[in-house]
């Protein structure tokens, strides 16, 4: 145990991934902004909408409801201004913060158009209160002058990354079991279902694809073998390398035969937070070479 | 105090994912009553990963019938299915369908879920015993005040603009089908382009003034 903490104080396990996917964070949060935009309107001042429940972060903050629909104007645009300090890493930690609260707030209005990635998203931003996630596309990094300090906030910020690493793992098993609890997904045939459905059928290759029974069998078992498999073997350094490309082969295909894009490539981007700091480094040292490379040949 | 410290966090972080396992775990008699609706924890940690799981069985039509007054010019407009050909006509690039999606077929889901289950559930909360009419006026006044059913009712106002009818001289409803998914067995259906799909009306809602 008394190791296990030491490991954890030594080093920001999560330091290079982390600033990535801050920068992932807040181009997906500016996105939906962008496409949902047009729909505010409906969703908080709809004719016939009545008054909903205050949310739980507007009663503590004793914010009328009435008065947030009639302003939602002013905290999307309050909100918008969190994402870019947020981006460029001015703020830190507090910023995150309070980015945490709107995103609570506008969600608490925009809970008919969010899917299982924007649910998630919730909690890694949760996390991200916690995570040092400046080393990299900061505007400054955090440094600590006290020894001690510095140790603790790795080791927190260590606690917080794991927990996005244990989320992806608790969504996979849960999703497996359920499915497994399903009869169609049981008797091999819920992919069937999921592709065919209108509002998920993606391409003009679904209605042929799952005329082959053996398709539709394979892979049905196959979604719920990863999902049950992940959570345990994505912790061995043996399979952590299998299990993170078959999770991204299954989340392209469900990308790709259901349009459910951005809460694919969310979960797609996660699978950064297995990969180690070193090997980040590598990967880094390699874009580094490939694009000076190319700079030379552009210039020959 | 450093020790203070670390063990207060790992406490945290052993009761917070203690309680997140608990809560996301399916239905039991013993920790679900924990999570009861509108409880802080499901406010905080409310989450569902039962991705697909069970698959849907049908796709949905949503029609809105706009009535002019005094007279008896009606038109009707389906939105759902033109709605989603544009969706994957515009694919990958669909977002702006996709959210538009997500409005539409979680209201006319939840909508139609209660039209064919209030009885079940209501049946199970209480033992009173309603006459007839008495059960459907429940049923429908449980219905209009629901969230989803506001939210397709508020939808009206933008089919109405997008198809130029003015508020002032248009009353409107809506209804909502649905259409079965052809079983697996049967899937080569899905192929067969002259094969009618039966269409099973679910819901219809009263008439409804459109002025502002």
């Amino acid at each position: 145990m008394k190791n296990s903490i030491h490991r954890l104080e030594n080093e920001n396990k999560f330091r290079e991934f982390s600033s990535i996917f801050r920068i992932f964070i807040g181009l997906y949060l500016l996105r939906k902004v962008f496409f949902t935009w047009e729909f505010q309107e409906l969703l908080v001042r709809g004719k016939y909408l009545s008054p909903q429940p205050a949310s739980s972060i507007l009663s503590l903050l004793h914010i009328d409801v009435n008065w947030f629909a009639s302003n939602f104007e002013f905290f999307y645009l309050i909100y918008i201004l969190l994402i870019f300090l947020f981006l460029f890493g001015i703020g830190k930690q507090l910023t995150v913060f309070f980015l945490y609260v709107f995103l609570e707030i506008i969600y608490d209005y925009n809970w008919l158009v969010l899917n299982g990635g924007d649910n998630l998203l919730e909690f890694v931003l949760l996390y991200f209160i916690f995570i040092d996630s400046y080393s990299r596309f900061s505007l400054k990094p955090l440094r600590y002058k006290n020894e001690k300090v510095a140790r603790f906030s790795n080791f927190i910020s260590n606690l917080a990354g794991y927990s996005i690493c244990i989320h992806l793992c608790v969504a996979y098993f849960m999703s497996a079991i359920f499915k497994i609890h399903s009869d169609d997904w049981f008797h091999g045939v819920g992919m069937y279902y999921s592709v065919v459905a209108e509002r998920f059928n993606g391409t003009s290759l679904n209605f042929l694809l799952v005329q082959s029974g053996l398709f539709v069998t394979v892979a049905t078992y196959a979604t719920i073998a990863i999902e049950l498999a992940y959570p345990f073997l994505i912790w061995f350094k043996k399979t952590r390398h299998l299990m993170i490309v078959l999770a991204i082969m299954l989340h392209f295909g469900i990308a790709m035969f259901t349009m459910l894009y951005a809460f694919q490539f969310l979960f797609i981007f996660l699978q950064g937070f297995f990969i180690t700091n070193n090997e980040w480094k590598r990967i880094f040292g390699i874009l580094k070479n490939t694009f000076r490379w190319n700079k030379t040949r552009i210039r020959t | 105090m450093r020790r203070f410290f670390i063990c207060a966090s790992l406490c945290l972080f052993f009761l917070y994912w203690g309680t997140t396992f608990l809560y996301v775990a399916p239905k039991n008699s013993v920790f679900t009553p924990f999570f009861e609706e509108n409880s802080a924890f499901r406010y905080f940690i409310g989450q569902n990963w039962s991705l697909f799981a069970p698959p849907p069985k049908d796709n949905k039509k949503l029609y809105y019938t706009f009535y002019r007054k005094n007279s008896t010019e009606t038109r009707t407009f389906e939105v759902l299915e033109s709605l989603l050909k544009l969706k994957i006509s515009n694919a990958p690039f669909n977002s702006s369908e996709s959210v538009r999606d997500f409005i539409l077929s979680n209201s006319a889901s939840n909508v139609i879920w209660w039209s064919e289950n209030y009885f079940k559930v209501e049946h199970e909360k209480s033992d009173e015993h309603f006459s007839e009419e008495e059960a459907l006026t429940q049923k429908t006044e449980f219905i209009e005040s629901a969230y989803h059913f506001q939210m397709l009712k508020s939808y009206a106002v933008l089919v109405a603009k997008e198809h130029n009818i003015s508020l002032d001289d248009y009353d409107f409803s809506f209804r909502l089908a649905k259409i079965d998914i052809p079983d697996y067995e049967d899937r080569k259906k899905l192929m067969d382009e002259e094969y009618v799909f039966e269409e099973h009306p679910v819901f219809e809602s009263e008439k409804f003034s459109l002025e502002p």
